[in-house]
């Protein structure tokens, strides 16, 4: 299922073409014409993420298309096209690989904790990494942080509290988990490690109250913060329930694209609304549904999508789609004094190791913005056979 | 703007980037938004407002989308899945 790693940098045959945001219908007209390639969209079909696919897939959500090994001469003409400002393919460039897509197996799944790490950070190559998120800045909007804790006393941590009435301090757990799941010590007081950016810049606001509750005018209220703070990747474990077809929201779609525009990535949790042993499907909640905003689904050590998980709405256009998973079932990490410590479940926990391993990567290549989430999301490991309306590209994977 | 009753439902606004901000704002409160936070980075300004007035507020010159809040509620601390 997840394949083992080739040196970076190599060439997997495959092309990536971007299309301009305001018309990817012209841009796709004419890659199709000059590529002479079916492309499809990456919503509503099940194996985007094949390497043996005859078609192209563009992800929306990315402006990219993505196009199984095209002949000399086509590159060529899209090249052209690319050159030409009036034409509307931006540019054209080599796939390179990150993760292998044909080499067998060499690490799980499935994936367990053990005596020193978490079986995400297993499943997600933290272990072996170099990168620890120095000098990038994390956000994580949410109910808060135990700042006493011992992982994060005497932590450079910048705070603010959206929540009227309300310090910054964590009265009900959530915030704290997913912050250490973020940005958790590289050495905590009790083994096993939890953390993906140990060194990053740790910003926290406080957009729930302790007992879980928030509106959208606090969390647009933490993003600006976030957004003037210059964070680089936000994540954001919350979401309303949507129907089936139910359009996006204008408002955060219009906040996101400012805010890739400024260079933030931000990540939201798909939602746990859906209830896949009983049949009961729910779709990507909001605001994770906008085209804009990267909705993170939840595996477990298994590499399965975890039951409750939210999936992609073929009916929502390419808004409301899944963009990628994360460990997301059994998650331990820190939890507010006494406590200390809680293995929990849901796409929240999915979130925050996505968003924190989006920072090693904003720290290994110094790409921001869309290009960042394009590097993030095109280096997941592959979860074939499970459909790309379940996990998007598939497991997150540090650089 | 006289009142009789206070208002009830929290409102998001996008302001269209090609429309100067605190113009878009004086707007808003015209039509009976109550202001409570302008954050010009995001191109938002949240208030409180009559929900009889929301279609008002949407024809208003640069506010490029109108929306009530939404609430959001994370199941008890105590959850399994959250």
């Amino acid at each position: 299922m997840v394949q083992a790693r080739e040196t970076a940098g190599a060439l997997t045959g495959r092309y990536l073409v971007l299309l301009p945001e305001d018309d990817h219908e012209a841009g796709m007209n004419l890659l199709q014409e000059t590529a002479q390639v079916e492309v499809l969209s990456s919503v509503g079909i099940e194996a985007a993420s094949d390497p043996e696919a005859s078609h192209g897939v563009f992800y929306e959500s990315l402006g990219v298309a993505v196009l199984p090994a095209p002949p000399p001469e086509r590159i060529e003409a899209l090249g052209i096209a690319a050159a030409d400002a009036s034409q509307p393919i931006l540019a054209v460039e080599p796939e390179r690989v990150l993760v292998a897509i044909s080499a067998p197996a060499v690490v799980g799944p499935p994936w367990q904790d053990d005596a020193s790490e978490t079986w995400g950070m297993h499943a997600t190559g933290l272990h072996p990494t170099g990168f620890d998120g120095s000098g990038v800045r994390v956000a994580i909007l949410d109910t808060g942080i135990d700042l006493g804790h011992a992982d994060f006393a005497g932590r450079p941590i910048v705070t603010e509290s959206f929540v009227p009435g309300e310090a910054v301090d964590d009265g009900n757990g959530h915030g704290t988990h997913c912050a250490g799941i973020a940005c958790g010590t590289r050495t905590p007081a009790t083994e096993p490690r939890y953390g993906a950016a140990s060194a990053a810049a740790l910003h926290v606001g406080k957009v729930l109250s302790n007992r879980g509750r928030g509106g959208d005018g606090g969390i647009i209220a933490g993003i600006s913060w976030a957004l003037e703070h210059r964070c680089d990747v936000i994540s954001m474990s919350l979401g309303a329930p949507q129907q089936f077809g139910a359009p996006h929201s204008p408002v955060y779609e219009q906040i996101a694209q400012r805010a890739l525009a400024r260079g933030t990535v931000i990540f939201a949790a798909a939602g746990n609304d859906n209830q896949r042993a009983a049949g009961i499907p729910a779709p990507v909640g909001r605001p994770a549904n906008c085209p804009s905003i990267f909705a993170v689904a939840a595996i477990d050590g298994r590499a399965e999508v975890a039951d409750f998980s939210n999936e992609s709405d073929p009916n929502g256009g390419t808004a409301a789609q899944v963009d990628i998973a994360g460990p997301g079932v059994d998650v331990h990490s820190s939890w507010p004094r006494p406590t200390d410590y809680r293995s929990i479940s849901g796409t929240s926990m999915a979130t925050p190791f996505v968003a924190g391993i989006a920072a090693l990567h904003a720290q290994a290549t110094g790409l921001r913005g869309s290009a960042l989430a394009r590097a993030v999301i095109g280096s997941a490991a592959s979860l074939t056979p499970l459909s790309p309306a379940d996990v998007g590209s598939g497991l997150v994977q540090a650089p | 703007m006289a009142s009789s009753s206070r208002p009830s439902v929290e409102v998001v606004v996008a302001v269209d980037a090609a429309q100067p901000f605190d113009v878009v704002v004086e707007r808003l409160r015209a039509a009976g938004l109550e202001v409570t936070q302008t954050l010009p980075v995001v191109g938002t300004i949240v208030g409180l407002a009559q929900t009889s007035a929301l279609d008002r507020l949407a024809g208003v010159d640069g506010a490029s989308a109108v929306e009530r809040s939404a609430e959001y509620q994370l199941p008890p601390p105590e959850s399994e899945v959250q």
